[in-house]
């Protein structure tokens, strides 16, 4: 049977939940808030993004997708355009060639494997940025934007899965 | 399929990378025509934020208020004595400027913008505010708070304009000690602290001095409060600005019409 207009319609706005939540949690994440110090070190909001969606609905969210996000993160946050795309891409990359290694794992494995992929993630932006502006970001910089990314992954996805279920799966 | 998107997409990335370090003006405007059509939203987002940073203030503030009152009244009183001061050296200022036939320092048009994106981080250091070309907004032009420096404008946008703070990597201001009046450059690090560098003696520096802009290379306005040195250790300097940058809400833009070093002829928004 063929899809009904309404049906493509509905496929097609399901499929920008996750682009747009990613998007809202970028924009999120610059709003100003009065945080104490170690807060501000602004968490890696896109590779959790990008790396939650991979892993449990690779279907909703393409290299486009990751492409995008990491463009509107290097004009949002004024970081060498390209950077963040390439990060992105390449978690997802990462992610979907191991597919079968994330299928049903418990929650404690996705969250360690996210802390090894953001390790790379954030090295590998470092030693780019560093690479095109000749400018060496402090490492105590890197890690606790590092840390902050660990700690706030559960809860993140906790809401993308409630999300996901809501708005996704519902029918 | 996915693997061929996947290759193009990488190619798109590091191409965009080349054109970055190639055509920067085109990135720039890019850049500007996005966080303009960005700032009506992140204004929406940032009002619950400060409410909710207000509320949260609030109770912190609660909790010390005894004491913090004490300390107000005493401080009070301290400054009080220095306005009287002040008056009469204001009053002796204008007399010996009169008598000296010295030429009128300008007087700044100002602007003031709501801070409606911090995107401070590992990276980059910059704030959006909501002041753009059409509020006349220019590229270049000084930004302070009420306690200090705070950057320069360095994109401008039709309603909203991106601040190069002094922690920036790419900031560099020149400042001089207010006391001994020695020359330095203030270094942006991307760290809270940026560092003093191209200081002539260390010996004229220790922790406590207040530093000031210089006005040398045009900018800068001279005097405008920057900082304290905050450490020396061989070499290092390192210096606490007066602005607590994740605390800004309104800041204000100064006219001084000066291009200066950030003077960026081939941009749009530039003065004829």
């Amino acid at each position: 049977m063929r899809p009904t207009v309404l049906q493509t319609l509905d496929h097609g706005v399901r499929r920008l939940v996750p682009f747009t939540l990613c998007l809202i949690l970028l924009l999120l994440a610059v709003v100003p808030m009065t945080a104490p110090g170690f807060l501000r070190s602004a968490p890696l909001v896109t590779v959790m993004c990008v790396y939650f969606w991979a892993v449990h609905r690779p279907d909703m969210m393409g290299y486009l997708g990751g492409f995008s996000l990491g463009l509107l993160e290097d004009l949002l946050m004024h970081t060498p355009l390209g950077v963040s795309s390439l990060v992105l891409m390449l978690v997802q990359f990462v992610v979907l060639t191991q597919y079968r290694f994330f299928v049903g794992k418990p929650f404690l494995i996705i969250w360690w494997a996210l802390a090894l992929i953001a390790l790379g993630a954030i090295l590998l932006k470092a030693l780019i940025i560093a690479a095109l502006t000749g400018h060496v970001v402090a490492p105590s910089a890197v890690f606790s934007s590092y840390g902050l990314t660990l700690l706030l992954y559960p809860p993140l996805a906790w809401v993308f899965s409630r999300a996901e279920r809501l708005l996704i799966r519902a029918t | 399929m996915h693997r061929l998107a996947f290759i193009v997409l990488v190619a798109a990335a590091f191409g965009l990378m080349l054109l970055g370090k190639a055509d920067t003006v085109l990135i720039s405007r890019v850049g500007t025509a996005l966080t303009d059509a960005l700032t009506p939203a992140l204004e929406i987002m940032s009002k619950p934020a400060a409410s909710v940073g207000a509320v949260m203030n609030n109770l912190r503030e609660l909790a010390a208020i005894r004491a913090e009152n004490a300390r107000l009244r005493e401080e009070n009183q301290r400054l009080l004595h220095w306005q009287t001061m002040a008056r009469r050296l204001d009053e002796e200022n204008q007399r010996l400027r009169e008598l000296s036939n010295m030429v009128p320092e300008p007087t700044p048009r100002s602007l003031t913008g709501r801070v409606v994106a911090d995107t401070g981080g590992v990276f980059a250091r910059s704030l959006l505010v909501t002041a753009g070309a059409r509020h006349g907004a220019r590229s270049g032009q000084v930004v302070v708070a009420a306690e200090g420096l705070v950057g320069r404008l360095t994109e401008v946008g039709a309603r909203s304009s991106r601040v190069l703070l002094l922690t920036d990597i790419n900031s560099r201001v020149p400042v001089v000690m207010e006391e001994s009046r020695a020359r330095a450059i203030l270094v942006g690090t991307n760290h809270d602290r940026p560092d003093l560098a191209f200081l002539k003696s260390q010996s004229a520096v220790s922790p406590g001095d207040r530093i000031v802009t210089s006005g040398i290379a045009g900018a800068f306005p001279p005097g405008l409060p920057v900082g304290v040195v905050a450490s020396v250790d061989d070499g290092h300097i390192l210096v606490e600005l007066f602005i607590e940058e994740s605390r800004l809400e309104l800041v204000r833009i100064l006219d001084y019409g000066l291009n200066g070093i950030v003077a960026n002829p081939s941009s749009e928004d530039m003065p004829p």
